[in-house]
């Protein structure tokens, strides 16, 4: 403390040492958060097939669904962003889970008004979604199966871990994939 | 700086980043948004800086007394008086 190099090395690392308790009080501060407050979720359903072929060797489907989803529940001051993707949950012979994600979407904390400044960046509510990514199986077992789709998302804190949430088992739409090739 | 101002100047510098840093912890808690922590915690940082670093007089109200210094007697005989006689 006897020099001024000294004096602003102390302040400076004093500070921050205080800013990251002041960051880990604020994580504490939510934790249990997502157990208290779950996401809205009215709707995600199929909207249409487009298609299911075969290429070369494995079956790949392409459908749009719709979404109406309020996400605002699971924001807080310690959540930078949301990574909420689609997910398809199938069973096939040779794999009893498969879970492929069909469509994908960050919302960032803030996004509390659109661009055009209507409406909530939090809520998405879109219909005739088309898949960003194929259904691809890793065989050609596609045909005829029931196809469950439900919502997921990662937690991205400012401070601390990352953590996942999910759509409630059992409100998942389910939707059965045609038996042949169109 | 002196001791006592040394002293001063990191309470003052403890007290002052701690300050801002709480009032705005929980005016973030309240508008859920904890860029308001981050800013508030920026000025208290500043304010330090500038209260506790530099030399101010405030710093040097308690110099510190020495000793009077012991008279230089080499000029006076002993060790030169002595190498005179061995000559």
């Amino acid at each position: 403390m006897h020099t001024v190099w000294v004096r602003l090395n102390a302040v400076v690392f004093f500070g921050l040492t205080v800013l990251l308790c002041l960051s880990l009080l604020a994580a504490l501060s939510k934790l249990g958060h997502a157990n208290r407050h779950q996401p809205i979720i009215h709707k995600l359903a199929l909207n249409s097939m487009k298609s299911l072929k075969n290429h070369g060797g494995v079956d790949r489907a392409l459908l749009s669904f719709d979404l109406n989803v309020d996400m605002n529940p699971a924001f807080h001051w310690n959540i930078k962003q949301l990574f909420v993707y689609v997910v398809a949950t199938y069973a096939t012979p040779t794999n009893p889970k498969n879970q492929i994600v069909l469509w994908d979407r960050i919302i960032e904390n803030i996004d509390s008004t659109n661009a055009d400044g209507k409406g909530d960046g939090k809520i998405i509510n879109e219909s005739n979604v088309f898949v960003k990514y194929g259904l691809v199986d890793q065989g050609a077992e596609l045909r005829g199966k029931e196809v469950e789709l439900s919502l997921m998302w990662d937690h991205m804190p400012l401070t601390g871990m990352l953590y996942m949430g999910g759509q409630k088992e059992g409100t998942a739409s389910k939707f059965v994939l045609p038996e042949e090739y169109n | 700086m002196d001791y006592q101002g040394q002293k001063l100047s990191e309470n003052l510098f403890y007290y002052i980043i701690l300050l801002f840093g709480s009032i705005g912890w929980v005016y973030g808690y309240f508008l859920q948004d904890f860029t308001y922590v981050f800013y508030s915690w920026s000025v208290g940082v500043v304010i330090s800086i500038v209260l506790c670093v530099p030399d101010w007089p405030i710093y040097n109200r308690h110099p510190i007394k020495w000793l009077e210094s012991i008279p230089d007697r080499s000029g006076e005989g002993g060790v030169s008086s002595e190498t005179k006689k061995s000559k």
